[in-house]
């Protein structure tokens, strides 16, 4: 235990596995793309329920009402969800007069229409969003750090936990890139939330291990990686712990909760576990290479 | 003190208004929540010189609202957002069954105008082609705009008619509108087609027209409405729509209920396994957390959504790391030899920096949520918010104050409680 808890002994390992880990997610974007959702491209949603409702028939159904870039798939819960080109008031209820011609007993659950305006200025927004919270957590973290040792710098606190949630942006997208296409989901704003949360969280556990390094450099005389060592492991059973409890509840919506966010909650339980581990075994191995490097010099 | 605001907050029949608004107060659903429709319009504000370009938004608004309270929803929410650059109007209708006509109704513009007869020899004038002889009118400058207000009232043989108020320019016209044409007959057009043509019999000049047909009683309130809700400044597209069938909604919130007692339960476990008896004030703690948080949500009157649950049990999520930084904390007190009281206390000084730094991240990104999102998107980050900020307080008090208390009582001081006894021997 405590040895593979010497983050900074086996820095390398853990730096070639993050390594892999990115490859293969920007493989994974590379192969399967990240699909937009319709609130960042335009386009409309419909969530059908009714007795003789199949992927198939529904489909034929919506080409032969004049619909455009039609995909559907099942969602569970015997509901059939159609995704395709956007639709106008009057489209919508032609649609749904076709759509009943063909199976009378359709239910409309659920029906979701976006314009390329809107779309546009929300995709913009989300990508701001993403770069300005690394930004206030960075600027954040070095009025906190400020002064707090000789040794490391308050901007390397910073610039070291913006450098995992980076680390942990690029994972989860490759893990969505991977989920979206087992179980079709598109990248929408709550996907883009989900991420935002999740560097909220990493950095959570990041600050909690930076801390503890900063407090043990003021009372401890040892050297620096043996010190980062150190409070890793003594911060290590809160880290899992808090992780654990977290993703308890996510587990427990991701299989009780509704099929709507189950996307959304299976991003945040992998980001948590991978915020986690990169809060462990990145930002503070980092610290210390960047140390000894600087040493060095 | 917050724990005893908590529990008035459970017990029924408090006297405190703020109390009675908590307990009798339903929680605000959101559409994905209780099936609903939500539409988004984009205003054309590029022709409005900017200074009034609010004030026009502002119009847009309530005429909107008043349209869709023509509807007959309950409680329509209709919202400006993004301010003048965006100029984005959000109309949120509960529970419709038919969201087209909703749109149909509330995009419409009724345009009344009233129109007189014109010289037959007149060119480029519209012509009432329903008529069986064709009659020439001409519009005058008595239009929807002096209308004061519009009512269904019954003529004498009972059937539904409605009655026009103008203001005072609009009476003066009507008046002068009636006088000239007397025997003749005067138009009143909505929507570019005529309602209804009567004969002026007599100049009138109190400023009260009617307008008669075969209306049943809903179409002559409609009507009504509709004139009384007036037209646009500007013209509005609907750039996106979301409808959930109440179906749908009905199951995610009662999934969503189930989820999360579900996980509240399984993290109060999994608190009192590992950390025994300050689990079980953990778990309390956090009951009390989630009742607080949830009668904030009254209070405040935040609109709970699928995503706003989720930023609830994230919260809560954090609101156990809080706790769990300092029972470790504590834990390490004890190891090192220090007293139970003094432990407690050094525990919690030693803790809140990291509450603090990593709580104050999380607001960080709750706000920029919140400035940028859509709406989905800061659902969540308010519910998140709200969470976090009481979390740190229920740390450092309801805890904090439970394990204060409790460590000076006898019985409590063994200090194998408060650790998670796998190694007994690291306690002095």
């Amino acid at each position: 235990m405590k040895n593979f808890l010497n983050v900074s002994q086996y820095s390398r390992l853990w730096f070639s596995f993050s390594g892999v880990l990115i490859i293969l997610s920007f493989v994974a974007i590379g192969i399967w793309g990240l699909r937009p959702g319709i609130d960042f491209v335009g386009g409309s949603i419909l969530e059908v329920k009714g007795n003789n409702v199949a992927v198939i028939s529904l489909r034929e159904a919506l080409q032969k009402s004049g619909q455009q870039n039609i995909e559907v798939q099942t969602t569970g819960n015997q509901t059939i969800q159609a995704r395709m080109g956007q639709i106008s008031e009057d489209g919508h209820t032609k649609l749904l007069a076709d759509l009943k011609k063909t199976f009378p007993d359709i239910e409309e659950l659920r029906f979701d229409s976006v314009g390329p305006i809107f779309s546009r200025s929300l995709l913009t927004k989300s990508i701001l969003a993403i770069i300005l919270s690394s930004l206030g957590i960075l600027i954040y973290l070095a009025f906190v750090f400020n002064k707090s040792s000789a040794v490391v710098s308050s901007w390397a606190f910073g610039s070291f936990a913006v450098v995992a949630l980076i680390h942990d942006v690029i994972i989860i997208a490759g893990f969505f890139a991977v989920y979206a296409h087992f179980f079709s989901a598109s990248a929408d704003s709550l996907f883009v939330t989900a991420i935002l949360t999740v560097i909220g969280f990493s950095v959570h556990d990041t600050i909690v291990i930076y801390n503890r390094v900063k407090s043990n450099l003021r009372v401890l005389r040892m050297p620096f990686n043996e010190l980062v060592d150190l409070s890793v492991l003594e911060t290590f059973t809160r880290s899992v712990n808090t992780s654990v409890t977290t993703l308890l509840v996510l587990l427990s919506l991701l299989f009780f909760g509704g099929s709507t966010i189950r996307p959304f909650v299976a991003t945040l339980c992998f980001g948590i576990v991978i915020g986690s581990y990169s809060s462990i075994f990145i930002a503070a191995p980092l610290l210390v290479s960047w140390q000894e490097r600087k040493r060095k010099k | 003190m917050l724990a005893v605001l908590a529990v008035l907050v459970v017990l029924p029949g408090g006297k405190i208004p703020l109390l009675n608004k908590i307990i009798n107060q339903h929680f605000n659903l959101g559409l994905d929540l209780q099936g609903g429709t939500q539409l988004i319009y984009q205003a054309n504000v590029s022709a409005i010189p900017s200074a009034n370009k609010s004030e026009a938004l502002q119009g847009v608004r309530d005429v909107l609202e008043r349209r869709a309270n023509a509807f007959g929803v309950a409680e329509p929410r209709v919202q400006l957002t993004g301010g003048v650059s965006e100029a984005r109007i959000v109309v949120e209708l509960a529970g419709i069954k038919n969201p087209d006509d909703a749109i149909k109704l509330i995009k419409e513009t009724p345009t009344l105008d009233f129109r007189e007869e014109g010289k037959v020899e007149a060119e480029n004038i519209e012509t009432d082609s329903g008529n069986v002889l064709p009659i020439i009118w001409k519009p005058t400058e008595l239009t929807g705009r002096n209308l004061k207000r519009a009512d269904v009232s019954f003529d004498q043989n009972n059937y539904p008619q409605i009655s026009l108020t103008f203001d005072s320019e609009g009476a003066k016209l009507f008046s002068d509108i009636t006088g000239r044409n007397v025997g003749k007959r005067v138009g009143i057009f909505l929507d570019g087609s005529v309602l209804t043509a009567p004969t002026v019999q007599t100049k009138i000049s109190d400023g009260q027209a009617v307008i008669t047909g075969t209306y049943t009683l809903e179409e002559a309130k409609l009507l009504a409405t509709r004139l009384n809700a007036g037209a646009l400044p500007v013209p509005i597209t609907l750039i996106s729509r979301t409808s959930v069938g109440p179906t749908l909604g009905r199951d995610s919130l009662g999934r969503s209920v189930v989820a999360g007692l579900i996980g509240l339960l399984t993290m109060v476990i999994y608190m009192i396994v590992l950390y025994r008896y300050p689990g079980v004030i953990a778990a309390f703690a956090l009951v009390l957390y989630a009742l607080l948080n949830l009668a904030v949500y009254k209070v405040m009157g935040v609109t709970m959504t699928l995503a706003g649950i989720a930023g609830l049990i994230l919260s809560i999520g954090m609101a156990v790391d809080a706790n769990v930084l300092i029972f470790e904390r504590l834990k390490e007190e004890l190891r090192n030899g220090h007293q139970l009281i003094p432990g407690v206390t050094g525990a919690f000084n030693e803790a809140w920096s990291s509450i603090r730094d990593s709580n104050v991240a999380s607001l960080i990104t709750c706000a920029l949520l919140y400035m940028l999102g859509s709406s989905i998107v800061k659902g969540f980050a308010v519910t998140l918010a709200i969470g976090i900020i009481i979390s740190m307080f229920s740390a450092i008090t309801v805890t904090r104050t439970l394990l204060q208390a409790s460590s000076l009582m006898k019985i409590f001081h063994n200090k194998k409680i408060y650790t998670d006894g796998l190694n007994p021997e690291e306690i002095k």
